[in-house]
């Protein structure tokens, strides 16, 4: 093959990769550019960490629980989320939704946020009103309610002193 | 993003003019539209890129050259069209742009790989490694079609030359 050929034709194939875009097409195709989605990076975003750290908190509270384990203010911040989520932690047992008794004999929770156990019952009311401490104990506030409407007797759901 | 979205915007005007070359030079259908459809998936993509400017055109031409297969997949996968009247020469528009026909001619005689690589190679100016990577070759197989496909070239527009009245 000639030497001098192979350059040209290297030559006109390079030429058809170097025709302008016409502007009309190339104004569309900018604009089209400019509105497009672009995707996400692969990082969490910052409501996925959010969630991520309300998770740890959780589990880092509830495992204390069960170890029996003065957790302190991971504990109280566990179930202030949890009251916020409207989730049970029951010795480390997560509950979502169960039902619980409180009825006309059950003193309003303050923030009424969720519905807590027997346990939390009690700690809210020793810290919030100690004079119906004792009846708070004998009662059922906070406890599950069973299939046909009827309370449990559920032996976990013990007041825990966390002392 | 904003600078992702500059950078889509520069490479748009450096690679736009060689992806339409490469893309009208492999006989792909509606080759205008198909520029677009590669430059709205860079955009959508370009989060998740890395690389220098050389990496980029690259990758552009990546996208290029799945979409041209597809489109040629799927071509082919059609039924054939129903003949339609020939219309006059008069109402036929002139084409909007000079395209050198004879060596487009030429290279649809070539086989599909030798046209591939050749078009990457010199439409799009992409190097031997770069054109390998696209095509998933090594670098010696895409050097000897590049060879089989210039010489095939040049014979064809060597004969084709000769035809011609002096």
């Amino acid at each position: 093959m000639d030497d001098d050929f192979e350059a040209q034709m290297v030559e006109r194939l390079g030429a058809l990769g170097r025709q302008p875009v016409s502007p009309a097409l190339r104004s569309a195709h900018l604009a089209t550019i400019a509105q497009c989605e672009m995707s996400h990076r692969r990082r969490l975003p910052k409501l996925g960490v959010l969630a991520l750290g309300i998770v740890a908190v959780l589990l880092l509270s509830t495992g204390l629980a069960v170890a029996e384990v003065d957790a302190g203010p991971v504990s109280d911040m566990g179930e202030q989320i949890a009251g916020v989520l409207g989730v049970n932690i029951t010795d480390g047992k997560v509950t979502h939704g169960t039902d619980r008794y409180y009825g006309a004999d059950c003193l309003a929770i303050a923030d009424g946020k969720g519905a807590i156990n027997h346990g939390q019952y009690i700690k809210w009311v020793r810290e919030h009103q100690p004079d119906e401490l004792d009846a708070a104990k004998a009662s059922k506030c906070g406890k599950p309610l069973n299939a046909d409407g009827g309370d449990t007797d559920n032996q976990n759901e013990q007041e825990s002193d966390g002392d | 993003m904003t600078a992702d979205r500059s950078r889509v915007a520069r490479a748009y005007n450096d690679l736009a003019a060689p992806v339409l070359g490469y893309l009208r030079t492999l006989g792909v259908p509606e080759a205008d539209d198909m520029l677009g459809e590669v430059f709205v998936q860079v955009v959508r993509d370009i989060g998740r890129f890395r690389g220098d400017d050389a990496a980029l055109r690259r990758w552009v031409f990546s996208i290029a050259h799945n979409r041209a297969m597809d489109s040629h997949r799927q071509a082919r996968r059609r039924p054939p069209p129903i003949p339609q009247p020939v219309p006059d020469a008069a109402e036929v528009p002139a084409p909007a742009e000079p395209f050198d026909a004879e060596l487009v001619g030429a290279l649809a005689l070539l086989s599909p790989d030798q046209r591939e690589v050749v078009v990457l190679r010199f439409v799009a100016d992409l190097s031997l490694e770069a054109v390998g990577r696209i095509t998933g070759r090594a670098t010696g197989a895409v050097k000897a079609l590049q060879h089989r496909a210039l010489e095939r070239l040049s014979h064809s527009l060597s004969a084709e030359s000769a035809d011609q009245p002096q």
